[in-house]
């Protein structure tokens, strides 16, 4: 379990991220939404250390990340996946090499238990036919689940995506979706995910918040969204025509 | 004896005030000029708290060492080639020029041979070659923790609970300084050669002069006190290039605008750190 209390943000004076607080359970998939330059990178970036907090803390199970020491800090940090945006996969390496780095790094396995754990991995991901590809030979879809490969390879306690789906055409954007609901089930890991995908939201959204002008307003879960009444949100749920024509009929 | 003991060391002392009031001034004009959200002090600070972070314990020494055997493969074996190249030619010209100049006869032909020689250890295959090494492998750290960075490969060393700065900089810095010092003997080995080949060559001086005037006069201390240049030229090139690139913050424009920076504060340090060494090891 994650819990945010009072969570404080500024750049320049301006203030990013006000006083949020939220808690994300585990076993569940927690979702962050949210205008362009709501804050949600921001959040999550101070969620996970990238970004110092002005005041605030993120508790870990208990455990006070932000004024935790940086030896502290690496070692909650092992229990800790990410999958970014655009990926973040080392060109230098090919895929299975990626998968395999935090095990080489983090794991006292033998050779050919590392070789079986990354071959478990991209099987989940099912992309067992690019093992031996560099991530500039592969497709975008490919390199998410080649992230997300990378990110269960040590059975992380929290996995934190960034937009998993941008970029990607319907049907990958379903499969990336399941996975991630289907591994974060299967794994009890608290899942938090920052999306812009509605769909995604009442799919697999088992909490959501909704983060406007670095504010938490909203939270709910994601079939309650379309019933919440909070201007903002509506404006946001209901800006395509095809929301609103759903919306109309049921 | 005392008294130009005094002289010695008053001359010594305001050199060093000189020679600190130019560097700073130098540095502070090109960091005004390209970093307006910090200033010199913020920049040394910031440097210094990387290279604390880098030269901690890493967390795997067989990754470590894997890291560092490419890193030396990469700087060392890839930069042979110019290296080698650079010297060759750089000989022959030196010592052409010196036999050219050289037509009184009260002046000995075996002072084309010294002379090369002196000036090739001394300058040219340290301060000449890292003032080279810095534009090639000075842009390429850069650049490449640059596109690291605006990529999030950093970030996502970070997350894994990696000490980014440590499996990325140390390797580099370390790798540089271990594979730096053959570099220049290589270096020092051709330029001499190339010097021989030139003047010899075209018999503008003999066979036993030129060999008589490189061994005039040796000293060890020569090569030590090129040894220990090198070895300052390597850390901070490598140092440098990656604060530069480790720090990169935009998009693909900031990493080239990063390289560039890397080469240029690189060659300052290099011309700096040479004036001070020369001062405390040849006076």
């Amino acid at each position: 379990m994650i819990e945010v209390k009072n969570l404080n943000k500024s750049f320049d004076g301006r203030d990013i991220i006000k006083n949020v607080n939220t808690t994300f359970e585990a076993g569940k998939v927690n979702m962050v939404i949210g205008r362009s330059g709501s804050g949600k990178t921001v959040f999550l970036k101070c969620m996970v250390g990238l970004i110092i907090p002005d005041s605030g803390s993120v508790l870990y199970d208990g455990r006070d990340f932000t004024t935790s020491d940086e030896d502290e800090k690496m070692m909650i940090r092992r229990e800790m996946g990410k999958v970014f945006q655009m990926g973040a996969l080392f060109d230098s390496m090919t895929v299975a090499e990626n998968v395999r780095f935090p095990l080489d790094m983090f794991s006292d396995m033998t050779d050919a238990e590392k070789k079986e754990r990354v071959q478990y991995c991209l099987e989940k991901v099912n992309l067992t036919q690019a093992t031996d590809l560099f991530p500039s030979e592969i497709s975008g879809g490919m390199k998410k689940r080649t992230a997300i490969a990378r990110a269960i390879s040590l059975n992380p306690k929290y996995l934190f995506c960034d937009e998993p789906n941008s970029g990607l055409d319907p049907e990958t954007s379903i499969l990336i979706d399941n996975l991630v609901k289907d591994l974060t089930h299967e794994f009890n890991m608290t899942t938090v995910i920052i999306s812009h995908d509605m769909n995604s939201v009442f799919e697999i959204g088992e909490k959501v918040m909704f983060l406007y002008k670095g504010e938490n307003v909203w939270e709910g879960k994601g079939r309650e969204i379309a019933q919440a009444e909070h201007p903002a949100l509506r404006e946001f749920v209901f800006a395509s025509e095809l929301m609103k024509k759903l919306h109309n009929i049921t | 004896m005392n008294t130009s003991n005094e002289t010695l060391n008053y001359f010594t002392a305001n050199i060093f005030k000189e020679s600190f009031i130019w560097v700073y001034g130098l540095l502070r004009l090109f960091l005004t000029q390209n970093c307006t959200h910090l200033n010199l002090f913020a920049h040394i600070g910031k440097y210094l708290l990387l290279l604390k972070r880098a030269f901690a314990r890493p967390e795997k020494f067989s990754l470590y060492r894997r890291q560092l055997v490419t890193e030396i493969n990469e700087i060392g074996v890839g930069s042979l080639p110019l290296i080698g190249i650079i010297s060759l030619f750089m000989g022959a010209v030196i010592s052409l020029q010196l036999a050219a100049n050289i037509d009184t006869p009260l002046i000995p032909k075996y002072t084309v041979g010294f002379a090369a020689r002196t000036s090739i250890i001394y300058e040219f295959s340290t301060t000449v070659v890292a003032l080279i090494l810095a534009g090639k492998v000075g842009s390429s750290i850069a650049s490449e923790l640059g596109t690291m960075r605006i990529s999030e490969q950093i970030d996502a060393l970070e997350i894994m609970g990696v000490n980014s700065s440590a499996f990325l900089i140390q390797p580099k810095i370390v790798g540089f300084i271990l594979i730096n010092p053959f570099l220049v003997m290589i270096s020092m080995v051709i330029g001499i050669f190339g010097a021989y080949a030139s003047v010899v060559g075209t018999g503008m001086v003999g066979h036993e002069d030129f060999i008589y005037g490189i061994q005039l006069d040796f000293k060890t201390y020569d090569i030590i006190y090129a040894m220990v240049k090198t070895i300052v030229f390597a850390f901070l090139i490598s140092s440098i290039s990656s604060y530069m690139g480790y720090y990169t913050d935009g998009g693909s424009l900031e990493v080239g605008k990063a390289s560039t920076r890397a080469v240029v504060y690189s060659i300052f340090a290099i011309l700096a750190s040479n004036l001070i060494i020369t001062y405390l090891m040849l006076l």
